[in-house]
């Protein structure tokens, strides 16, 4: 194929009336066209605009201010942990659409477990796929009054739920356990209908919190010795991967009185090489286990872990399998759970809980 | 590079432009193509929505209320009709205008930094433009600066992360003009270096790549009418001053001192092209990500149909690039309905096996 032009080149030469008003009329174009879009965009939507006694304006865990109808009647659902925290809140029925993976094999379950699944009774027939992209217009299509989603929804998206369908758009994402139980207030504020459950949930979560507290500091005062944890959600190339500074994994073995191998990492969801785990033998190893999901964590079940996760047989620390969820998901329920970490970090100090884990 | 890959011209040989009616049936073919597709495209989505309908509200909206009737009275009720009217005119129609202006801009700039660089392995990217959108991008999500905002910086970032390779190999061109070998090497090394910073990032903070992997894989997803409008007045603007250089970018496929010597000022005009596709380029960019193989085969395969001359390759590759990938984004919906392909997926899949059957076709000039 020839780059080249005409051996005899043309003059460089313009003939500058006809390319002059070409240029004009594109550049006219560009600019209509222009001003066409914004004022498309500045139309006032009837949504996004509305306001009035039915309404609440709140503040959401990233600082956004967003206008929401008060105990809004259909719901969306973009993540788990805000699932968790609606299914807690007695607002169930009021979900019309939660986020999943929906075109790739195995639907729903790639984002919800079993027992979520059938704990909050989903079916694919509430799937807005969310992968890679929201489907947005889907979620417009469900007519929801309120979207309620977390950092895993891309900004772009919340951005086009908002500007372009008017959909108000809460987004839950605490960082810290204490911040779990700020969006059930924050929920409470949207949903005042839900004031008695919201505030009894506030109160069994902040004693939950307390009784982990005081017992964690009870151990440094009393000379307890702090067993140290590997809490790993998955396996892979001579590396466990776990969760470092920062994270709610580290925040769980804190608060139930252990010292996490990773707390030196650098990084949030480091993997730490097989061989120094090995070395370190960790006294207590939390291994996240998921349902078979061969997208989100792994697919390390139960057995996929004792037969192939690396040293495994030589590692000599108690192995207690952990629901992936209940450590990776900020919600209630992660909460809820620290008494079972409390008993499998400390089984002589710890009865274990009555019950199964939440 | 260049040196290698450029036909040297040589004494006697056929000239190799088509006629003007040849320009003017690919130019015609091409404009219908992109009218039929205009209309196709707005009826495609994850969701079916009545043609009719969908026909109604572009004729509704289109003409400021003035015709038709809102949804051509096929909605069941109002409310369905005005989310479909938001569907279709407030997400569809701004999201097949990115598509079409976006196509046109990598095409065009692609064409342009082929010649600039006398190169036919120039690609808008390869000056490092991808990876530095990405990058800048990825500042945002790392650092995790203004949270609340992260919206509506993030094309800025973006623009701007794109902005900083293109600059340098601008700022490089002052001294370099007549080595373009040496700039397309600086972008490649520039190319390298972002992402290097980039997996970095990544690295660091593994959640920051869920919302960079947009600028990763490209996506014409969560567009606006302002960012439609923001493009079309870029391409328009920057494409027609481009296309105002097509007479010297044909000199300067003689070398520099052939085009100095009939008038060309060669260090300028390829600093103002680097400049001109940059910006065009990057703004496309913040806007859809990355997105391959446009950039790089739209200009090939137009010269294939009319031939070498620049002033014909550029408009045209424009108008290709723009049918070209709102074809292919129609595509990728079309197969795949539920899931969001990124576009870059179906431009390659699309566009691979059609570049190569007009590189290989009995008669064709590649042979």
């Amino acid at each position: 194929m020839s780059l080249n032009p005409s051996p005899n080149p043309p003059s460089p030469r313009r003939t500058v009336p006809l390319a002059l008003l070409a240029v004009i009329i594109l550049v006219t174009a560009g600019l209509a066209i222009a001003a066409t879009a914004v004022y498309f965009d500045l139309r006032p939507n009837a949504a996004s605009t509305a306001s009035g006694p039915g309404r609440t304006t709140v503040v959401d865990d990233l600082g956004r201010t967003v206008n929401v109808p008060l105990n809004a009647s259909r719901i969306v659902v973009l993540a788990p942990s805000v699932m968790d925290l609606v299914y807690r809140l007695g607002l169930r029925d009021r979900v019309v659409g939660v986020g999943c993976t929906a075109g790739l094999s195995g639907g729903i379950e790639n984002e919800y477990s079993p027992n979520q699944t059938s704990l909050w009774n989903l079916s694919a027939a509430l799937c807005i796929t969310d992968y890679p992209s929201l489907d947005t217009s889907g979620v417009a299509l469900l007519t929801p009054e309120l979207v309620i989603a977390t950092t895993l929804t891309s900004v772009a998206d919340v951005a086009t739920l908002s500007s372009t369908y008017g959909l108000p758009v809460v987004l839950l994402a605490p960082s810290t356990m204490e911040g779990i139980v700020g969006d059930v207030r924050l929920m409470a504020e949207m949903f005042p209908s839900t004031a008695p459950v919201a505030n009894a949930l506030e109160a069994s979560l902040g004693q939950t919190l307390a009784n982990a507290t005081s017992f964690d500091n009870g151990l440094s005062t009393n000379g307890t010795a702090i067993p140290s944890v590997l809490l790993t959600y998955g396996f892979y190339s001579g590396e466990y991967y776990t969760y470092g500074p920062g994270t709610f994994g580290q925040s769980i073995i804190d608060l139930a009185g252990g010292s996490s191998i990773a707390a030196g990492l650098p990084l949030e969801y480091a993997g730490l090489n097989a061989s120094s785990v090995l070395l370190d033998q960790p006294s207590v190893i939390l291994y996240g286990t998921s349902w078979n999901d061969p997208y989100l964590v792994g697919g390390q079940t139960p057995s996929v872990w004792t037969s192939t996760a690396p040293y495994w047989s030589q590692l000599n620390g108690t192995k207690v399998p952990v629901d992936v969820t209940i450590a990776t998901e900020p919600d209630p329920t992660m909460i809820f759970a620290l008494p079972w970490f409390l008993h499998d970090l400390h089984p002589t100090l710890v009865p274990l809980p009555s019950g199964l884990p939440p | 590079m260049g040196a290698v890959a450029v036909r040297p011209v040589r004494g006697g040989e056929t000239p190799t432009s088509a006629s003007p009616w040849r320009f003017g049936a690919v130019a015609l073919a091409l404009l219908a193509g992109l009218v039929v597709l205009l209309g196709l495209s707005a009826l495609v989505g994850p969701h079916w929505l009545p043609p009719l309908a969908v026909f109604a509200i572009l004729l509704h909206e289109g003409s400021g209320g003035l015709l038709g009737s809102a949804c051509g009275g096929l909605a069941p009720n109002p409310a369905t009709c005005s989310i479909w009217t938001e569907v279709v005119w407030d997400a569809r129609v701004p999201t097949l205008l990115v598509a079409l202006f976006c196509g046109a801009a990598l095409a065009l700039s692609g064409g342009t930094l082929q010649g600039t660089f006398r190169n036919p392995l120039c690609d808008p990217f390869l000056l490092g433009l991808s990876s530095g959108a990405a990058m800048g991008a990825s500042v945002l999500f790392t650092f995790q600066l203004a949270l609340a905002e992260q919206a509506t910086l993030l094309p800025v970032f973006a623009f701007v992360g794109a902005l900083v390779p293109g600059m340098v190999v601008y700022a490089a061109a002052r001294r370099f003009a007549a080595n373009p070998e040496a700039l397309v090497l600086t972008g490649v090394a520039l190319s390298a270096l972002f992402s290097a910073l980039l997996a970095t990032f990544l690295f660091l903070n593994p959640s920051g790549g869920l919302q960079v992997s947009f600028w990763l894989l490209g996506n014409l997803q969560d567009q606006t009418w302002t960012r439609a409008g923001l493009l079309a007045a870029t391409v328009l603007i920057g494409g027609s001053l481009i296309v105002l250089y097509g007479r010297e970018l044909n000199v300067l496929q003689l070398g520099p001192e052939v085009a100095e010597s009939v008038g060309v000022e060669a260090r300028r005009t390829t600093r103002r092209l680097i400049l001109l596709s940059t910006v065009v380029t990057a703004v496309a960019v913040a806007f859809t990500g990355v997105i391959g193989f446009v950039g790089l085969v739209s200009p090939h395969v137009v010269r294939l149909l009319v031939g070498p001359d620049y002033r014909r390759v550029l408009p045209l590759a424009a108008l290709f690039g723009a049918v070209f990938l709102l074809g292919a984004s129609d595509l990728a919906q079309v197969i795949l309905p539920q899931i969001f392909l990124p576009v870059g997926i179906p431009t390659s899949f699309a566009g691979v096996p059609f570049f190569l059957y007009l590189l290989y076709r009995p008669g064709s000039r590649a042979r």
